[in-house]
């Protein structure tokens, strides 16, 4: 899923600030969403979602302290979710983990309904710091190995998770009123099941690459198959 | 005025103009400012944060921020007349300093193994003055390490491994505008001058126009020096050994390059290991040559030093430091630790001036974003022979006046990487009051 191409480029600063705002942040609603009538058989979203992301980052300590001086930032994988009034089904609130093993949040991004409470297990033999100055805006404090926090998430949007201690540490939470949603898997596959036929606005995003917004057609009792590309011309 | 007005349209402003836009104030990274190769192995990444100040200050000058730029002319004869000037004081106008920093990183990875960072400054001097803006190369080193980056050679210009404050200067866990009293202090030591003899030395606290204004401080704010180090560790300890090109007590002036000062370089040694999650514990030394070309005074011959030895020359004398500090993060709170110990050897004065440093800091996170500090700084100068032997009217009597600050400061983070930092300190002298101060500031700062 990954395009290995060398980039050296200056993107659009206020485009990247501004779509990140309007359409993965604050998850608005799309026009022209079809409310589903009583009684269809639900549709599948299945898609390949390419991404221009290059080599993985490395990240050095500037300043000679204590400890390893240099590490690689862990790619965080994108998530995708359909925007607009959809129903309020799907499962329960759950409690889900993120765990911190190694310097690396495992998984990197969750995708939850609201009213889910995430969980951060440290089992790194240091301390963590978790924090978020997003919606909601948490800060768990130091932790070290065996303790965990937990945050409860009740707003529908996108949530960058850091670690205070460890900057090349992040993760993502996606939000919705809805379990239309998936985290993107490796081999940049996805699939969104038990949606009511219509037509939808399907959103993907990842931290480094944005978002993208495609209209997809949810055949009723059928399959809407969508390419979707982060990070090439919009 | 005009000064003041923007800056607080900034203040008010900017922030929730900004953070209203999803947590995060752009940064050059996502703009796609970066280079990475096809197969990954060069990478450059640029990044850069932007301080803006407002600092008040009661006096003309409070530590090494001062409202003067540069130093005034001093009269020759200030190594021997210090008694003509008493009472003479370092009071002056006070009153609003607007200073702002601009930082620009280039980090440039080759590999997994090499690592480069190049960093440009503006700014209105190293430590704030009302002089003109400057720009400049603050940082400049290659580092080759191991694969995890555990152990390695670094040389360039970087922060000396010294003490613990360069280790987090200027990031979210510096919660202070001004660094610690010790960083932050001029002493009578003057780099360019010698005085006569121990008597002489102990005058010039009566004369602090000409001696403590130009006075080198223990340690000069974050010393940014060229210099080679050497990096490991042994077992659970990480160790630091460092050859820089001048003593921590160095003006900026001192810390560009140049190849005479490694014939005889100060010396660094720095260890650090973290005994429970929550401790971190650190010890360094340095020594080295810390005076600069006499401007006043001459250097007499060392005591027992047979006839005809050649003169002792200004490279000759060191500055040796000794710091512990101890570092416990638990939860909202950080409690942070440090004591030094700071000898000076000084021509002409048999004795070495001593003085200890002692400093300690607590951070209390209220909320997500908004904290508090609390510091208590303090140095205590040891007593010094003044070598009069038994003609001495009062025996060895402290060779600086001991000075103690109190600091608080209150931060909030309006998103992860931007925030405003209020900061407020009061500085007592033991006797005189010539280097009574009282600091306030307010920063907006925005990492890019």
């Amino acid at each position: 899923m990954s395009d290995r191409r060398p980039h050296w480029g200056i993107s659009l600063l206020a485009m990247r600030t501004l779509a990140g705002a309007l359409c993965a942040v604050t998850l608005l609603p799309a026009a022209g969403v079809a409310p589903p009538l009583a009684g269809q058989e639900a549709g599948v979203i299945e898609g390949e979602l390419s991404l221009r992301l290059g080599p993985q980052r490395r990240w050095a300590s500037r300043y000679p302290g204590a400890g390893p001086t240099s590490a690689r930032v862990h790619p965080v994988p994108p998530v995708v979710y359909l925007l607009g009034d959809l129903p309020d089904e799907g499962p329960a609130s759950a409690v889900r983990d993120i765990v911190q093993r190694d310097g690396v949040f495992t998984p990197g991004a969750l995708a939850v309904r609201t009213g889910t409470i995430v969980r951060f297990p440290n089992q790194d033999p240091y301390v963590h710091n978790i924090f978020s100055y997003a919606d909601p805006r948490f800060d768990l404090g130091r932790y070290p190995e065996g303790e965990s926090r937990e945050v409860s998430f009740d707003e529908p949007g996108i949530v960058r998770i850091y670690c205070e201690i460890h900057e090349y540490m992040r993760a993502v939470v996606l939000v919705s009123d809805h379990s239309f949603h998936a985290v993107v898997s490796q081999d940049g596959t996805f699939r969104i099941e038990g949606i009511p036929p219509g037509e939808y606005t399907l959103a993907a995003y990842h931290p480094d690459l944005g978002s993208r917004q495609e209209r997809v057609v949810v055949p009723e009792g059928g399959t809407a198959r969508v390419a979707l590309e982060l990070g090439g011309p919009q | 005025m005009t000064h003041y007005r923007g800056l607080l349209a900034a203040l008010f402003w900017l922030p929730s103009a900004l953070a209203a836009q999803g947590g995060e104030w752009p940064t050059l990274s996502d703009a796609g400012i970066e280079y990475l190769s096809e197969s990954g192995f060069l990478q450059v990444s640029l990044s850069g944060q932007l301080d803006l100040e407002t600092l008040h200050i009661r006096e003309s000058w409070a530590g090494l921020v001062s409202r003067q730029a540069g130093e005034a002319p001093l009269p020759p004869d200030r190594e021997s007349c210090a008694v003509c000037h008493v009472g003479m004081g370092l009071r002056g106008d006070g009153g609003a300093l607007q200073a702002y920093r601009l930082r620009v990183f280039a980090d440039v990875f080759l590999g997994d193994h090499v690592y480069s960072l190049i960093e440009g400054r503006s700014d209105r001097g190293h430590a704030p003055s009302d002089g003109g803006a400057v720009a400049r190369v603050e940082q400049a080193y290659v580092r080759v390490a191991n694969q995890q980056g555990s152990a390695g050679v670094q040389a360039g210009r970087f922060t000396s491994p010294f003490g613990s404050y360069p280790l987090r200067h200027l990031t979210t866990v510096d919660p202070f505008l001004r660094p610690p009293l010790s960083y932050d202090y001029r002493t009578l030591m003057s780099r360019e001058v010698v005085p006569a003899n121990a008597d002489i030395l102990l005058d010039w606290k009566h004369a602090p126009e000409f001696f403590r204004k130009p006075g080198a401080p223990p340690v000069w704010d974050v010393p940014y020096q060229w210099g080679a180090m050497v990096f490991g560790a042994v077992g659970p300890v990480d160790l630091r050994v460092a050859a820089m090109n001048s003593a921590p007590s160095s003006a900026p002036e001192a810390w560009g390059f140049d190849w005479e000062r490694f014939e005889d370089p100060s010396w660094v040694f720095a260890a650090r290991m973290r005994p429970s999650p929550y401790f971190d514990v650190g010890f360094s030394y340095s020594r080295g040559p810390w005076m600069e070309e006499l401007t006043a005074g001459a250097i007499q011959p060392l005591p027992g030093a047979p006839a005809g030895a050649e003169l002792p020359t200004h490279r000759d004398f060191d500055q040796e430091m000794f710091s512990v500090d101890v570092t416990f993060a638990r939860g909202p709170v950080m409690l942070r630790a440090e004591a030094m110990l700071d000898r000076w050897a000084v021509p002409n004065v048999v004795e070495r001036p001593t003085e200890r440093l002692y400093g300690v800091e607590v951070q209390w996170d209220l909320l997500p974003g908004v904290f508090v500090a609390g510091r208590l700084g303090h140095i205590d100068f040891r007593p010094l022979d003044d070598g009069l032997g038994a003609a001495s009217p009062t025996g060895p009597v402290d060779w600086d006046n001991d000075v103690t600050r109190y600091e608080a400061s209150l931060g909030y983070r309006i998103v992860r990487n931007a925030g405003i930092l209020l900061s407020a300190y009061e500085q007592i002298q033991s006797v005189d009051v010539d280097a009574d101060s009282r600091f306030a500031g307010i920063r907006l700062w925005w990492a890019f």
